[in-house]
């Protein structure tokens, strides 16, 4: 076995574990306190619910740290209608 | 709809199917265990939970894959569309735990940590017959957790419909990656032939029946399948001829393709109004839904809207974007500029000119 591999794979492994921890952390202050910044959908305790997103959010981390950053909530979707509502809207 | 998360939206329907599919599981896992220690008792358990787990998700994946093509060619698969999500989340779940046994049962010995082992005791990726089929299961394995992960509603909202579903998109990459792990783990180790045969009809059943509903979409669409679709004519005013009040029946809709897009065109009380064919939940096709209740109807999963103004009914939120509509005698002409989400627009009057 070729011990450079073993070692840029343990590397990327331990990485992707830094990553998933410090995910974790933010995780449970997120959906204990941060959640409802964000998305106004979030009411009451719903635990289950709660519960339920932990694992995205110890994914998608940063996506939310940024947003609450900066004070954003969620954004609306982007198609075909509705931006060309908004780009004649804005020429008339 | 939009307001107040819960962990599951339960209901009796739901609860039925959760139910068949839970003891449909559970019993061909035991059916596949009796039945491999009939015909071999010399077979270690552990090994024969390995393949239970993969196989099980791997059928599970194909009945996944089928419901969208087959609920677009015929409504009576509509039901299974709903429960799609639980399935997923099934399937994942079996894929996880046949991972977990197979990576405890062949990397688990040594001084190297199992999730290493997997990567790195066979490195033979310029091989064919010998590729490590096992990182091809890892990595389908890490797409279907996302897919898993952000399968609650929360998600379709903050992530957006259209980046939701391009990540859903990415099951097409996952199965890829799982037909190669099957075939050529079943190469490297001996299985029966009748594997890869049955492997080679799924996947044919998966490639016609997405080819099939393809077709079918793009006729509805008078759109040709590869390449730009047709634009419509726009006449002087900026307006689409879109048909005749003829063609759609009462609380009904006909879709057609304005502003490179689907719009909703409906008739009900006799009057017609025009909006977006998107719903903004997970982009359902709101034009084969129906008016209920004087709204509109997602036919996927219920979320309504007003009709002539495109907003959800309180206390709910969505808005989706509305077309101007006029009526020359029995023709309907929908502007070729759809209106901000929520605009209401004053619907055409049948036999008023
Ligand atoms: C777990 C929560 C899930 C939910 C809520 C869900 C539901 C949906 C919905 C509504 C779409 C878009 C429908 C369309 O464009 O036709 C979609 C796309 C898709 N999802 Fe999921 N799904 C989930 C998980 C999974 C998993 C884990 C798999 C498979 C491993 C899967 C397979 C698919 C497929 C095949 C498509 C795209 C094509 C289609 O059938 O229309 N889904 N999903
Ligand atoms: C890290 C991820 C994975 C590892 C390490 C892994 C490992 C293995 C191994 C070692 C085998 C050969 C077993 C044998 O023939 O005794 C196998 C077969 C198989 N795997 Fe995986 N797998 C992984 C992911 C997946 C996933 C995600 C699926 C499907 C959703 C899957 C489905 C299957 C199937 C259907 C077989 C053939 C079963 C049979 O021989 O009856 N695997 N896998
Ligand atoms: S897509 Fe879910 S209700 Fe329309």
């Amino acid at each position: 076995m070729d011990s450079t591999a073993i070692s840029v794979v343990e590397w990327v492994i331990n990485l992707v574990r830094a990553y998933a921890i410090a995910g974790l952390i933010f995780a449970l202050l997120f959906v204990t306190f941060l959640v409802k910044r964000v998305d106004s959908g979030a009411q009451g305790w719903a635990i289950g619910f709660r519960i339920l997103i932990i694992p995205g959010v110890v994914t998608f981390w940063p996506m939310f740290a940024v947003r609450l950053l900066r004070g954003k909530g969620h954004p609306t979707e982007k198609n075909a209608h509705r931006l060309a509502a908004k780009q004649s809207a804005g020429a008339s | 709809m939009g307001v107040a998360y819960k962990a599951v939206q339960w209901n009796r329907q739901k609860f039925v199917y959760d139910i068949i599919l839970l003891t449909t599981v559970v019993f061909y896992l035991f059916f596949f265990e009796g039945i491999s220690l009939h015909f071999s008792s010399d077979l270690d358990i552990k090994g024969i939970w390995i393949r239970a787990f993969g196989s099980a998700a791997f059928i599970l994946l194909h009945v996944i894959l089928s419901i969208g093509p087959l609920s677009r060619l015929s409504p009576k698969f509509l039901p299974l569309l709903y429960n799609r999500r639980h399935m997923g989340v099934t399937m994942f779940i079996l894929a996880l735990l046949h991972a977990r046994d197979a990576l405890a049962w062949y990397h688990d010995f040594g001084n190297l940590e199992p999730i290493v082992s997997l990567f790195v005791s066979n490195t033979h990726y310029a091989d064919f017959i010998r590729f490590p089929f096992e990182a091809l299961g890892g990595v389908a394995l890490v797409i279907l957790f996302l897919m898993a992960a952000t399968s609650h509603d929360f998600w379709l909202t903050n992530l957006t419909a259209p980046v939701w579903k391009a990540l859903h998109m990415g099951v097409y990459l996952a199965y890829g990656l799982l037909v190669g792990h099957v075939v050529l783990g079943a190469l490297e180790t001996n299985t029966h032939p009748l594997l890869t045969l049955a492997v080679g009809v799924g996947f044919v059943w998966i490639v016609g029946i997405h080819l099939i509903t393809a077709l079918r979409e793009a006729q509805k669409d008078g759109a040709p399948l590869f390449g730009p679709p047709a634009q419509p004519k726009v006449d002087a005013d900026g307006f689409v001829h879109v048909g005749s009040v003829q063609d759609i029946p009462e609380n009904r809709a006909k879709i057609a393709v304005v502003a490179g897009e689907r719009v909703a065109i409906f008739k009900y009380e006799g009057k017609i109004s025009a909006i977006s064919n998107v719903c903004q939940h997970q982009n359902g096709p709101l034009g084969e839904g129906k008016i209920v209740d004087g709204c509109i109807t997602c036919p996927w999963h219920g979320y309504q809207y007003l009709p002539e103004s495109g907003i959800s009914p309180p206390p709910f939120t969505e808005k989706i974007p509305t077309f101007n509509v006029k009526l020359q005698g029995d023709q309907i002409l929908v502007s070729a500029k759809p209106n901000l989400p929520g605009t209401p627009v004053v619907p055409a009057v049948i036999g008023q000119v």
